[in-house]
């Protein structure tokens, strides 16, 4: 910036190293952690840098307790959820941001999905819990990766709901009533105008719920078995009744977080995007 | 060179079709966009609807094109009854003010849009968005996005898409608005000529009266939702049915003075700046036709039709020059007649100072009178 003095300069720089340091602690204390062997774990004080890595927990983990058949649940419950949220929230949110009801009713209806997040989760999993024990069709949800999908999807809706509407402002109504006029059904105008024009910002919802989504935990815990189990809870479970399995548990968060990190990484182009903006221009 | 089109018209496609407005208006909630319009367009036909920003001007061409619902009335495209159709049974084209091109397809993918629409064989669009893409000029910017075109080859994709399957009705809302002066002057003759040679039933909206006048078979004028007059060009600028289209036509537009109506030894007579001018003729005659107990009239005399002298003449009032302003071709002078402010356009080359004081008269036969309370034309006897 202009005027800006030397120490000025460097003083921002450290804040921001500061920062980022800050952040990146946990993360880097529990991949140093994974690495350790349960020798170097008792050593005090803790050793900053791993002197004897091992993979012990990670071959623990991986191989003695299959712990990739969680990750497929979580993959598989994510996926589903991000696509029920999505295609469910994105018709919505067309239809609320290009139809206007009487009574303000259009407004009513996203203010009453958005009181649908202020609910503690608590307060709606013991009456979730039954009714998925409940056999419909001879079908249960109880332990299924399509319950967990459908309630996590269902969770998120009032989110993409917000987010599509924005983005669908964002497009200009001019575009749409030229396809009308050209010849198109409204469906079909959504189709091949409003998804394309709002396709950064499909994919940034699509991230955001699958995220939220891998990451959830009391849902997950309590509304599925052996089965189903999810990462976050697989995690959890290496706290034994006796004993904490610490090099476990560290190396269980890191297999959990690695995906999503990977995930976030390939696609921050389209997150930042998204997020930041419309990104539609004529 | 639409000529060049041999499959306009061809395969049975929707010809060009008359369009009527039956006590046509819409309302939203409590506001009355357009209220009773009565308006019918003949086939090939090219209509401007003119008039300012909230006349409802562009709420009847979207009533027409089934983009917003009507609230009483009945609208014809041709024999049907297009009321509750959808926009795309209705048989029409649009060009938008904004142009409302497809931002992310090429250009030849937005000229083919409503062919792809249609079904038809990729080959036979091929040929037809060749066809067009060489009509407008766009023929090597097939490949590109809108958003690496200028504003005037935007304008013609726009076009092409409408032109590209012939339509029973061109709708055209704005189509110059986003063009600087020049290359505006330059698209409203092409478009002209388009109109001439597709022969396409054409319903153009405009704020922009030189458009109007200069593509219009006829114009129609509204103003707060209600039709003042419809008529072709010439007419509507000699005869302005009310105050509003006299007002609005010409630039600039029709001095209106007000006049109190006296009379000099029991002669009718208008008084203007208290100068009382003696009517004979035509003018008392129309004069005569206004109910008695208004006692004012509202004179019209547009600026080309302002005499100014250094003498009086007969019924010439007396007048300060307020402002001058050259235009290079011409000047225009602006008298204050004792608190009334008339507009005169005269030669470059004549001489008028502010503040000067000449003489303002006028031609009482071919000046306009209007009813004050009505606002509308006295036309005498008729």
């Amino acid at each position: 910036m202009v005027g800006e003095s030397t120490f000025e300069r460097y003083a921002k720089q450290i804040a921001v190293v500061m920062v980022t340091l800050l952040v990146l602690l946990p993360i880097y204390w529990m991949v140093n952690m994974s690495l350790k062997g349960r020798a170097e774990f008792a050593a005090r004080p803790p050793t900053l840098v791993v002197a004897q890595p091992t993979t012990e927990n990670y071959y623990d983990l991986l191989v003695t307790q299959r712990f990739y058949l969680k990750g497929i649940n979580s993959v598989v419950v994510a996926i589903l959820a991000a696509t029920i949220a999505v295609v469910v929230g994105t018709l919505a949110a067309y239809a609320l941001s290009r139809f206007t009801l009487p009574r303000n009713f259009n407004y009513h209806l996203l203010f009453t999905m958005l009181t649908v997040r202020m609910f503690p989760p608590i307060v709606t999993v013991i009456p979730l819990f039954a009714f998925y024990n409940r056999e419909i069709l001879g079908y249960k949800l109880f332990d299924t990766r399509l319950g967990l999908g459908l309630i996590h999807g269902f969770m998120e809706l009032p989110l993409v709901l917000w987010l599509m509407i924005g983005f669908f402002r964002d497009i200009p109504r001019d575009m749409e009533e030229a396809a009308l006029v050209d010849g198109d059904s409204r469906l079909a105008v959504l189709r091949k105008i409003a998804i394309p024009l709002a396709a950064p910002g499909f994919a940034a919802t699509f991230i955001l719920v699958f995220i939220s989504s891998w990451n959830e935990f009391l849902l997950a815990l309590i509304l599925t078995g052996s089965h189903a189990q999810t990462l976050p809870i697989a995690v959890a479970s290496q706290i034994a009744q006796y004993d904490v399995k610490w090099g476990n548990m560290m190396a269980a968060g890191v297999i959990t977080t690695v995906p999503v990190l990977v995930l976030a990484l390939l696609t921050q182009r389209y997150l930042t995007r998204g997020l930041a903006v419309g990104g539609v221009t004529g | 060179m639409i000529g060049n089109l041999t499959w306009i018209g061809g395969r049975g496609e929707g010809r060009s079709a008359p369009v009527s407005f039956e006590r046509v208006a819409k309302r939203f909630g409590e506001v009355t966009a357009v209220d009773d319009l009565n308006l019918d367009v003949a086939n090939g036909e090219m209509l401007v609807l003119l008039g300012p920003s909230g006349c409802g001007k562009t709420t009847s061409l979207r009533m027409l094109a089934g983009l917003e619902s009507i609230t009483d009335g009945t609208i014809r495209i041709g024999n049907t009854v297009v009321n509750t159709l959808p926009p795309r049974a209705r048989d029409i084209a649009m060009v938008f003010q904004s142009y409302a091109l497809y931002s992310h397809l090429t250009v030849y993918e937005n000229l083919a849009y409503p062919l792809r629409v249609r079904k038809l064989a990729k080959t036979e669009i091929d040929r037809r968005v060749r066809d067009v893409a060489e009509v407008v000029q766009i023929g090597e910017l097939l490949a590109r996005k809108p958003r690496e075109l200028s504003g005037g080859q935007r304008q013609r994709v726009a076009l092409g898409r409408a032109i590209i399957r012939r339509p029973a009705v061109f709708l055209m809302d704005e189509p110059l608005s986003n063009l600087d002066a020049k290359l505006r002057q330059h698209t409203r003759g092409e478009l002209k000529r388009f109109q001439r040679e597709l022969a396409t039933t054409t319903i153009y909206v405009t704020h922009d009266q030189a458009e109007a006048m200069t593509l219009a078979d006829r114009v129609a004028i509204m103003d707060r939702g209600v039709l003042q007059q419809v008529g072709p060009p010439r007419e509507v600028y000699a005869k302005p049915a009310s105050v509003f289209v006299a007002g609005f036509l010409g630039s600039p537009p029709m001095n209106l003075l007000r006049a109190p109506v006296t009379s000099v030894t029991g002669a009718p007579a208008v008084e203007i700046a208290g100068t009382a001018i003696p009517a004979s003729g035509g003018f008392a005659a129309r004069l005569g036709s206004l109910t008695a107990e208004q006692g004012e009239v509202i004179l019209g005399v547009r600026p080309e039709e302002v005499m100014i002298g250094r003498e009086p003449g007969t019924g010439s009032v007396p007048a300060e020059v307020f402002v001058v302003e050259d235009l290079g071709n011409e000047r225009l002078v602006t008298l204050d007649l004792g608190g009334q402010f008339a507009v005169a356009r005269v030669a470059a080359d004549y001489p008028a100072e502010m503040g000067e004081h000449l003489w303002f008269g006028f031609d009482p036969e071919r000046a306009h009178l209007f009813d004050p309370v009505s606002e509308r034309r006295l036309d005498g006897a008729r």
